[in-house]
């Protein structure tokens, strides 16, 4: 396989963009992407976008920016499109069958429906709600569900089996509100106190509002290169991607797979995920213990109990042990360990397709010191790796995407 | 003559809830609890079947509350149970709604039984 760089990002403003076209939207993420890199784009060889609504918007967009007769092509993957075609991207040049290739992704969430992601599933998304309504809640009729409840649940099993208490995953939001506040194109960038978190409207128990993701309108694009493209081209900043890893699980098997182990047919954390990172470490070469002082990440916090599972399911601490996480500052921007200086999906918000590119834009503005990240930049000791995760939920399983990316060859 | 599609189906139509109880199919080679029941184990692709009956016995495995969009609407609690089989061997999650007034009545392995409802998997609370 051939090496494959990161060299080049944009990313729209995030919120509610119900009045843009999607060409609106995507062309400035693109044309971002392609000045940020320094290249013409004629270089552009191949085109993988993420979108779950948009029917054939990459087509135009690409079309929009003067890319035209290229290979263009679309994912759906609920949650984890942007970063599966992000992933596909790499393999395209991994494989040597391209050697610059642009990722993108792009959401206009009124699109998104049920039938598209996972309606109808263990993880039901309730359809007025996710239409329409102001969080990814869950509805209350029969048996309950939609995506907030069925973190809900992971959070409650995880309070009962570990005595992690609310103010934990509360405090995330707490943290996220506070990185995105230096984010101009995150949705939210107002600051949130503990108490005003904790008294905010509640969606599912122990879930209140701001504990859950907004339903965001976007758009984010990457330029991948070969290694030999990077010399030819004299690129200055490559970002290397060192691993690139994927699964997935059957959300019944997962839970069997649990249910002898912790008695809980709603496992506190996520096998798949635990699996995935285990794959990415191994053909990267490096442990969960190197991101401590030398790294950090961009990973799939839809909920505040999502990301404090990924804590613990990345192998970043024991089981049980995520609160210290939180509450010690060990997650913070200056911490031992930064995790979403972005503001995560919680404030700049989650555009199902964009959000994996828009995790590998901040990656790649992080570790090259771009000026978009000034207000929030990650000390340079951490730069030396990052982590990018999403978790998505395209029916009645999981998909997990994970990445690392190096500053080094 | 079956149609083509007539020889695909796998669903068995046959009622899995009756009264208080749930009828599921055990795989008699892997063990593998199918629910709602098929004429194959999506595990070990087998054919060969046990039928076991579970409920109304069981116990709170995790649970939440709904979200109230408007102050009027109902308040419901809802959550996962562990369902015990007749014989005590074995055991299957199933999710439903809780038949309380309040959260608090709810507590991560408490007792509770299925409700016998056509519609919706309804559980109470065994007060011992």
């Amino acid at each position: 396989m051939r090496n494959v760089a990161v060299v080049g990002a944009g990313v729209s403003p995030f919120g509610r963009l119900d009045a843009l076209l999607y060409q609106e939207i995507g062309r400035p993420a693109v044309n971002d992407a392609i000045e940020n890199a320094g290249i013409d784009r004629k270089l552009i060889e191949s085109c993988y976008y993420g979108s779950c609504g948009g029917v054939g918007v990459g087509h135009e967009i690409m079309n929009e920016c003067g890319m035209i007769g290229i290979p263009i092509t679309r994912v759906v993957n609920a949650c984890s499109a942007g970063s599966n075609a992000f992933r596909l991207a790499y393999m395209d040049i991994a494989s040597g069958m391209s050697d610059c290739v642009m990722a993108m992704g792009i959401e206009k969430m009124k699109d998104v429906t049920m039938a598209v992601v996972g309606g109808g599933t263990r993880f039901q998304i309730e359809a007025k709600a996710f239409a329409h309504g102001s969080p990814m809640s869950g509805g209350g009729g029969g048996g309950g569900g939609g995506m907030a409840a069925g973190f809900a649940l992971m959070g409650r099993a995880h309070m009962k089996i570990y005595g992690t208490k609310v103010e934990d995953f509360a405090n995330i939001t707490v943290k996220s509100r506070r990185n995105g506040s230096k984010n101009s194109k995150a949705e939210f960038q107002n600051l949130m106190t503990l108490d005003e978190v904790l008294d905010d409207v509640m969606i599912n128990d122990p879930l209140t509002r701001s504990q859950c993701c907004p339903r965001t309108d976007g758009a984010a694009a990457v330029v991948l290169m070969s290694e030999d493209f990077v010399k030819k081209h004299h690129i200055d900043t490559p970002i290397w991607v060192k691993g690139s890893a994927m699964g997935s699980n059957f959300g019944g098997a997962n839970e069997r797979a649990w249910f002898k182990e912790t008695g809980s047919a709603y496992p506190p954390g996520f096998l798949t995920d635990y699996l995935v990172a285990q794959k990415v470490y191994k053909m990267a070469k490096v442990g969960p213990k190197d991101f401590y002082d030398r790294g950090f990440v961009e990973c799939h916090d839809c909920f505040s109990v999502s990301e404090y599972v990924h804590y613990e399911d990345f192998g970043f601490c024991k089981k049980g042990e995520g609160s210290a996480m939180i509450n010690d500052g060990v997650v913070e921007i200056d911490g031992d360990l930064p995790i979403n200086p972005s503001g995560g999906l919680l404030s700049v918000g989650h555009p199902l397709g964009a959000t994996g590119t828009r995790q590998v834009a901040e990656i790649f503005w992080q570790m090259t010191k771009d000026k978009e990240v000034a207000k929030r930049q990650v000390p340079d000791k951490h730069l030396d790796l990052g982590l990018q995760h999403t978790l998505g939920s395209p029916g009645i399983g999981f998909t997990n995407v994970m990445h690392v990316f190096s500053r080094d060859l | 003559m079956r149609s083509i599609q007539e020889s695909l189906i796998t669903r068995l139509k046959v009622p899995t809830k009756i009264g208080n109880k749930i009828k599921v199919k055990k795989c008699n080679n892997c063990g593998n609890i199918r629910n709602p029941p098929r004429t194959y184990c999506n595990r070990c692709q087998g054919t060969d079947f046990t039928e076991v009956t579970f409920g109304p016995k069981g116990e709170i495995i995790t649970y939440s509350s709904s979200y109230k969009r408007k102050a009027t609407d109902k308040q419901r609690f809802f959550g996962q149970v562990r369902l015990f089989s007749d014989n005590g061997k074995d055991s299957m999650g199933l999710g439903g709604t809780f038949d309380v007034e309040s959260i608090d009545e709810l507590d991560i392995g408490q007792k509770v039984e299925l409700v016998a409802d056509d519609r919706y998997n309804i559980f109470k609370i065994v007060r011992e």
